[in-house]
Formats: structure tokens, C-alpha cells, sequence
């Protein structure tokens, strides 16, 4: 098996929502985030502000936090952790790099899409 | 290998980069009942507004005796007739559909009272999954009662 670390990956999308609104949208994401796209993960939320929260997943050799927070007209994702696959999928992944790319590219997909 | 667990971002890794057959019926069933659960809530939707429309129908039965519902609509929507001596006058009409957009519903309404004014129309907009009903109302009370005064003034007995 091998890991693919995942720190310091950052997503950053800008909005045009309201301060009200943008708080929904990041919870909606972040629902998303735990039943849809890492369920697997078994990912729970915490909630230190409206426009704050903490999206934690563990399973096997894979563990992730992911901080979700709106700064000004942008709605950033900050990661840590690590992904364990096995070494086939790792290569044909295109590597580490292909890996981390793979994780970043769904999150923005997913965070643009709750926020356009 | 049958993975039910797997999340959508696993299913889309293990269909690109290894061909995974299975994941593309996974991905494609979820997508099936993803769009599934969207008609359903927005079907949700629909039917809270035409529950308000057919709240005002009742409304206006119980006030103006020459008010009669028209059923069998080439539209999702209520049409509200309004008649004088066994002769329409005037209607108001609400129709619901989705946003050109396809992003959000839109109610319109449509009324023509005869000798009072010609056809008016006007629209009101909301997200295609959280329609504010408390506009709604207001939004149908206003169009009914912008026709039902000259309607009361020209034919009311």
C-alpha cells in the first residue's frame, strides 16, 4: 500500500453570495462532502461559526480534516491528512501528484457548484 | 467486487484510472437516483404552491358566486374565471414552471377583466429548492386582489 499525503492542498473559489447565504451554501457543501462525495469516509462536521467548519474522515490507512471557511468573497478549503491506496491504483493515478491533483479538482468542482 | 459503500469521489477514481465497470453502474445509479430525489423535491415544490392556488380557489368560491375554477389547464397552474350573466368576463390565471435558467421556479400570473383592462401579466421568482410560501401567498393575494376590486365595482351585485 501506499500513502499520499494531502497537506497542504488549498481550494480557493470566489462567491457572490451574501454573508447569510454563503453560510447555507458551506453547510450544503459540506453535507455533500459527507454523504455523497467521501460517505465512505465516514465524515462528521463541526461547526465553529456559521462560515467555519471542520469536515473530519477516517477509514483504514486514509484519515482527512478538511477547514471550510469564507474569507472575503472566497470560500477556501484547506487539507490535511492522508489518502492509503495500493500501489496499482497510486500509478495509474498518474502519482502522487495525479492523486492530490484528483482530490483538489473534485473539491473545487463540488464547492463551485454550491456556490454558483 | 461489489463496493455499495463506495462514496462518488472513489467511484470516479476507480472508473477512470482502472476501468472499473462496476463503478460506472454505481455512478450511473446514483446519478439516476440523484435526479430522481431532484424531481421529487421539486415536485415538493410545485405541489406547496398550487396547494396555496387551490386554497384561494375555495377562497374566492365562498365570495364571488360568478367565480368558477377552469380544470384540464395545457399548464401546471391554476385559470380562475369569472363570469356575469352566464358570460365570462374576466380570468386570472397562475402558471408555475421552471426558470428559463432551469435554476428556479417561476409563478406568473395573467388577468383581463373585459370593459376594466386589458391583459395584464406579472411574474415572481424563487430558488427551484426552497420556495418561500409566505411570498407566495402574498404574491397570489395581491393578483387576486388587484382584479377582484374592478371586477366588484363593473359586475358586483
Amino acid at each position: 500500500m501506499a500513502k499520499v499525503p494531502l497537506d497542504g492542498l488549498r481550494i480557493e473559489v470566489p462567491h457572490a453570495a451574501s454573508s447569510a447565504e454563503v453560510a447555507g451554501r458551506l453547510e450544503a457543501f459540506a453535507q455533500d462532502m459527507a454523504q455523497n462525495k467521501f460517505r465512505e469516509w465516514g465524515v462528521s462536521i463541526v461547526r465553529h461559526g456559521e462560515t467555519h467548519l471542520q469536515l473530519a474522515g477516517r477509514r483504514d490507512g486514509t484519515h482527512f480534516d478538511a477547514e471550510v471557511r469564507a474569507e472575503d468573497r472566497r470560500a477556501v478549503v484547506s487539507l490535511t491528512g492522508s489518502i492509503e491506496l495500493s500501489r496499482l491504483k497510486l500509478t495509474l493515478a498518474g502519482g502522487v501528484q495525479g492523486v492530490r491533483r484528483r482530490v483538489e479538482d473534485e473539491l473545487a468542482a463540488t464547492l463551485r457548484e454550491h456556490l454558483a | 467486487m461489489n463496493h455499495p459503500e463506495r462514496g462518488e469521489f472513489t467511484r470516479k477514481f476507480d472508473r477512470e484510472i482502472l476501468g472499473d465497470e462496476s463503478a460506472a453502474e454505481e455512478e450511473r445509479e446514483a446519478q439516476r437516483l440523484a435526479a430522481l430525489a431532484q424531481d421529487e423535491a421539486l415536485e415538493a415544490e410545485f405541489q406547496k404552491i398550487l396547494s396555496v392556488l387551490d386554497y384561494r380557489a375555495n377562497w374566492l368560491r365562498e365570495r364571488f358566486p360568478g367565480f368558477r375554477p377552469v380544470g384540464d389547464l395545457g399548464f401546471r397552474g391554476r385559470r380562475f374565471e369569472f363570469l356575469h350573466e352566464d358570460k365570462v368576463v374576466g380570468y386570472v390565471e397562475f402558471r408555475v414552471r421552471l426558470t428559463d435558467s432551469q435554476q428556479g421556479l417561476r409563478i406568473e400570473s395573467f388577468m383581463e377583466l373585459e370593459g376594466q383592462f386589458p391583459r395584464r401579466h406579472d411574474y415572481v421568482n424563487f430558488p427551484k429548492d426552497n420556495v418561500n410560501l409566505d411570498r407566495v401567498k402574498r404574491f397570489v393575494e395581491s393578483k387576486l386582489l388587484e382584479f377582484a376590486g374592478p371586477y366588484q365595482d363593473a359586475y358586483g351585485s
